[in-house]
């Protein structure tokens, strides 16, 4: 691959395409990269968390002159310690309303493991002998639970606003009029629970101030541009705040809201010592942000023959006690709600309730993945109730380039639906046969729409910045967070194929808000849309540089000039990079270039009318299949095969994609069978993972990923986002194959247990 | 949270001396009581290991042929030693279904049979267990999982108790008293203090029969690996004596493995045609009652019952026609 040269501009040539490992992964798997958590050092402070024991009481006292006088504490922190205790967010983007929450509660609490106060001792033990000595004094109130209960006229108010978080809307045509006349109408529910993101990492930073004043923050998290927050908290300029985001340990956007960030910031705010803070995995389980439990109420009208007429549609979330990311996450519902095909008419009401149930946030497949749960298993319903093969009848209602969404707005990019399914069904083969008597066995199929990039109105960008070294190499900066993606290695990878050189030749400095240049944070399958583009910006003005330079020093015209390891090739000459080097500074032409990306914007949503001329930037398309074996004793399911392909526009690396793929199914075969947090007003029930059930290797079936490139991702090198997409279609493909093996007896709420398995049996 | 020391005494005497030592505890391999000292569920102050005491860290056959295990050997060695598996298939079995082979290397034979019990009520973080009034395991007067009880009613958990009661393994009992217990008598029934070892006293080597009958286990766990059994299913039979001996052994149901007693007394004559064992494992599970105490619910548990004892039987039926035997 050595010298490899360009010239035709982005696409041409180079890695694109070709399965390699990342550098971070080898380095990983060795055990030799620095975590957040890692961070120690000579006169380091511990700050742990006291955190609420009720779900909804108020707070009368918060006692901590015991644990002050613990010899090794350094402070006690409380919400009177916070200079600015409010943080606050639109997250709908739309204006729709600005959420606060408090950083530390001081009267009230509304949710087990609320966080009150923080203690900051010279070791982890002394910090959780003084968080013991916090006498709270609660006064236990009423609590609510379930979002319907929540919404109702005697329900205990959880917010002055009252306890709608949000209410989205989605309207195509008269509903009404074509559920009155459609032949055939079939109603269902179906219900997804509270799950975790379970990274291997833990929430986990330290934080200190450099001299001139300057906090600094390094933490496991998605998205540094919360150094913002964190400065108006603390009521610093936002220069006075900088925060770094090493690896993290995966996200799945757990890390999205902030963690230990404001905790950390206002313990070395106060202490001026560096603090490290690491939540415990039941800390993790209890108060961390979950996956929004939805009920879903589908009508679905179609003809005799299998097209689509009309949908009514009504999705409940339980926002748990604040709102967070929850209008975000239930307009992503909202808009995919009717799937991946067409409607001649289509409503849809998304509301979220609060309760006194820890909140619930982003999580990878953001409101989509729930979505599709419904969507994917009442297609098998509906055909059942046909007559029809459930495939022949997604195939006769397949979205299709230039269709109109439920939302009004056009689908502009190739859609592979029929392309992924024909891999899928081509890949599992022959139907799946009992490996031994009395045993049940089934197949089935799911497929789903994920958007990538934000939705519109945010008028997302990102910027990368290049330069050139003397020796050859080239430096990339980017405030992208990497977590575990390769989402910084892919954009050293990208400049380098506009470049013409070699991945290696480009190294990746990431995630550090002063240092870098921000491209907002890793969530949404946003940063390779994103952050892509940015690469490409910068790699193309780079390289337009060093042309012209080589140009003027070689002769010849610039667009033949060759970039190769050693230096520049014109047909007229060739020069050393420290030459290049050398003309330019004589030239008065800096090697080094920043870009910004500025993604498609568009207007607000229009909920009152429930349509938008666009909303997100583009879909990932995709088709899920898997064989299921049930023990019809003990309910047990087990997944013997998987399959899974998606159109990813482009594979700028196939072995990240395919991680991706397998990581996602793997996360969401526990979605589907194993994972739930339990709790029971308000308090977490399986609170370690010997009781969290996350899927072990051995549970796992073979995992196939068929990757398939229509290259026309509005990504660069035309990628699609593959990060959420990934994990949206597991939970119904393996629950219709569950509802073929039982003969059409469907369990219809997550996960798939084999208690519920046997009482679906005994029901029918 | 409190020091603790750690004892390594080089004679059983000496074991039984530092037992005496207020809040000592065996540490065998410690995948258990070091996460219960984490939880702040074990409040030991002296841990005693056992390894360097002579003999607790062998394998022998004697010479009637009946192998004797120390307490010390980790489940990882009985695993890969070459004569065990031949002879004791079934106990391997159990072996193999115990947590994961990282645990493996280090948890030991003794340490699985006496692993402390567990309770959904009360294995969980200490902030948890702060919001309610402590059970019987927890120096409290009552059981969540079962209220009517006098007792606590923590499960066993050990995969090698039933297995090797099935087997009719026993164990070596060291202190002031040493003795060979049948594996049954281990266990008290009361899942706070589940054994019935007095002060002093702890399990040295276990010994299995030179001829061990026929025999198949079952574990039901929520994942294919890694957790701790929601329901254990040992069967054995022994042919060669006449009325067969028969032993279903149902376990992680309470505090101590059942024998399912009318179900073996059906089994031990006449033809186990595929009716009689079916009734067999109707029996079983109506010997069994499940609390509400582990990761899954009780009455699916209690179910499973008869589905992993039929499974089981069926097993051991065609393993006995292999061998040519009458059944």
């Amino acid at each position: 691959m050595a010298g490899r040269r360009i010239a035709g501009g982005p696409g041409v040539g180079g890695t694109t395409g070709q399965k390699f490992a990342r550098k971070d992964v080898a380095a990983k798997v060795a055990g030799l990269v620095s975590y957040s958590g890692d961070t120690q050092g000579a006169g380091m402070l511990h700050a742990r968390l006291v955190r609420s024991l009720y779900p909804h009481a108020r707070i009368t006292e918060i006692a901590i002159a015991a644990a002050q006088a613990l010899p090794g504490v350094a402070a006690v922190l409380t919400a009177r310690d916070v200079p600015c205790n409010v943080l606050a967010e639109d997250p709908s983007g739309t204006g729709g309303g600005v959420f606060t929450q408090p950083v530390l509660a001081s009267t009230e609490v509304r949710y087990v493991g609320e966080p009150l106060a923080v203690v900051v001792a010279a070791s982890p033990v002394l910090a959780d002998a003084a968080a013991q000595l916090v006498k709270v004094t609660y006064e236990p109130l009423p609590a609510v639970f379930d979002p319907g209960l929540a919404l109702a006229d005697d329900a205990p108010p959880i917010h002055p606003g009252g306890n709608l978080c949000v209410q989205w809307h989605v309207n195509k045509g008269n509903v009404e009029e074509v559920l009155a006349q459609a032949p055939v109408v079939i109603q269902r529910e179906y219900a997804t629970q509270f799950v975790d993101h379970a990274y291997l990492e833990p929430e986990a930073g330290s934080a200190w101030l450099e001299a001139d004043g300057v906090i600094v923050i390094r933490a496991a998290t998605q998205v540094i541009e919360h150094y913002r927050r964190l400065a108006g908290m603390l009521n610093l300029p936002h220069s006075r705040v900088r925060l770094i985001a090493p690896y993290v340990g995966g996200g799945f956007g757990g890390k999205e809201d902030m963690t230990v960030e404001p905790y950390l910031a206002l313990a070395a705010f106060h202490t001026r010592r560096p603090v490290r803070m690491v939540w415990s995995r039941q800390e993790s389980l209890q108060a961390r942000p979950k996956r929004h439990p939805m009920r879903f109420q589908y009508t679905v009208a179609a003809s005799r023959d299998g097209k689509l007429e009309a949908v009514d549609i009504n999705i409940l979330a339980d926002a748990g006690a604040y709102a967070l990311l929850t209008p975000r996450v239930l307009f992503a519902a909202a808009v995919v709600a009717s799937g991946p095909y067409r409607v001649l008419a289509a409503r849809v009401v998304a509301r979220a309730g609060y309760t006194h149930n820890v909140p619930s946030s982003a999580f990878r497949g953001f409101g989509a993945m729930q979505a599709a749960v419904a969507y994917e298993q009442i297609m098998d319903e509906l055909a059942e109730t046909l007559g029809m093969d459930p495939l022949e009848l997604r195939r006769k209602n397949f979205l299709q380039r230039g269709d109109e969404l439920a939302t009004g707005e056009r689908v502009e990019t190739a859609v592979w639906l029929p392309e992924t399914l024909n891999a899928v069904q081509a890949a599992l083969g022959p139907e799946p046969q009992p490996s031994r008597p009395g045993l049940l066995v089934g197949r089935g199929y799911a497929m789903n729409m994920q958007p990538y990039g934000r939705t519109v109105w945010f008028g997302d960008q990102a910027a990368v910045w290049m330069g050139l070294e003397n020796d050859g190499s080239f430096h990339l900066r980017a405030g992208v967070t990497d977590v575990g993606g390769g989402q910084a290695a892919v954009l050293g990878q990208i400049a380098a194929e506009v470049l013409g050189v070699l991945p290696e030749a480009v190294t990746v400095h990431f995630g550090d808000s002063a240092l870098t240049p921000l491209t907002g944070g890793t969530f949404a399958t946003r940063q390779l849309y994103m952050s892509g583009n940015a690469a490409v910006r910068a790699a193309e003005s780079l390289r337009e540089r060093i042309q012209r330079v080589a140009a003027t020093l070689c002769g010849g015209d610039a667009k033949t000039v060759v970039i190769e390891s050693q230096g520049v090739r014109t047909a007229r000459g060739s020069a050393r990079w420290h030459e290049v080097a050398a003309a330019a500074r004589q030239a008065g032409v800096a090697l080094e270039v920043l870009e910004t990306f500025f993604a498609e914007s568009g207007p607000g949503y229009d909920n009152r009318r429930g349509t938008a001329a666009r909303t997100f930037p583009d879909f990932t398309y995709g088709c899920h299949g898997c064989d299921v074996e049930i023990d019809p004793e003990t309910g047990q399911v087990q997944i013997l095969q998987y399959v899974a392909s998606h159109d990813v526009g482009r594979a700028i690396n196939p072995l990240s994609v395919e991680g991706q793929i397998q990581g996602g199914v793997a996360q969401g075969i526990g979605y589907a069978l194993t994972e739930e947090v339990l709790f029971h007003e308000g308090q977490c029930l399986n609170g370690t993972l010997a009781q969290y059930l996350i899927p072990a290797a051995a549970d796992l079936p073979p995992i196939r990923a068929l990757i398939l490139e229509s290259g026309e991702g509005k990504g660069p090198l035309n990628a699609r986002g593959i990060g959420e997409p990934a994990i949206s279609p597991v939970a119904p493909a393996v629950a219709n194959a569950v509802a073929r093996a039982l003969g059409g007896a469907r369990v219809r709420s997550l996960p798939i247990t084999g208690e519920k398995v046997v009482d679906t049996l005994f029901e029918r | 949270m409190s020091s603790t020391a750690w004892l390594r005494p080089r004679t059983a005497a000496e074991v039984t001396m530092a037992l005496g030592l207020p809040g000592a505890r065996i540490l065998a391999g410690g995948t258990d009581l070091v996460p219960n000292r984490t939880w702040e569920l074990d409040t030991g102050t002296t841990w005693v290991g056992i390894g360097a005491v002579p003999g607790t860290r062998e394998v022998r056959c004697d010479a009637a042929g009946r192998w004797e295990v120390g307490a010390a050997v980790t489940l990882a060695e009985v695993l890969a030693h070459p004569q065990l598996g031949r002879h004791y298939p079934l106990w391997m079995e159990a072996m193999r279904a115990v947590a994961t082979p990282e645990i493996r290397t280090q948890a030991t034979v003794g340490g699985n049979l006496c692993v402390d019990t567990r309770c959904r009520f009360r294995n969980q973080p200490p902030i948890w267990r702060s919001g309610l009034i402590p059970c019987f395991k927890s120096g409290g007067d009552r059981c969540y999982a079962a209220p009517a009880s006098r007792l606590c009613v923590a499960m066993l958990v050990s995969d090698s108790a039933p297995v090797l009661m099935a087997m009719g393994a026993e164990a070596a009992v060291a202190g002031p008293f040493a003795r060979w217990i049948a594996l049954a008598d281990l266990y008290s029934g009361d899942g706070d203090r589940h054994l019935t070892l007095n002060p002093g006293e702890w399990v040295r080597a276990i010994r299995l029969p030179a001829k061990p009958p026929l025999g198949a286990f079952r574990k039901w766990r929520p994942r294919a690996t890694m957790d701790f059994p929601e329901v254990d299913v040992a069967v054995s039979v022994d042919c060669d004596e006449e009325p067969r001996v028969v032993r279903i052994v149902v376990s992680a149901v309470g505090p101590v493995p059942v024998r399912a007693t009318s179900a073996e007394t059906l089994l031990e004559s006449g033809p186990w045609t595929s009716e009689r064992l079916a009734e067999a494992a109707d029996r079983a599970r109506a010997a069994v009652h499940p609390y509400d105490n582990g990761q899954l619910r009780v009455w699916g548990r209690q179910r499973a019952v008869h589905g992993l004892v039929l499974d089981a039987l069926r097993q051991v039926a065609s393993a006995v026609v292999e061998k040519g035997a009458q059944a």
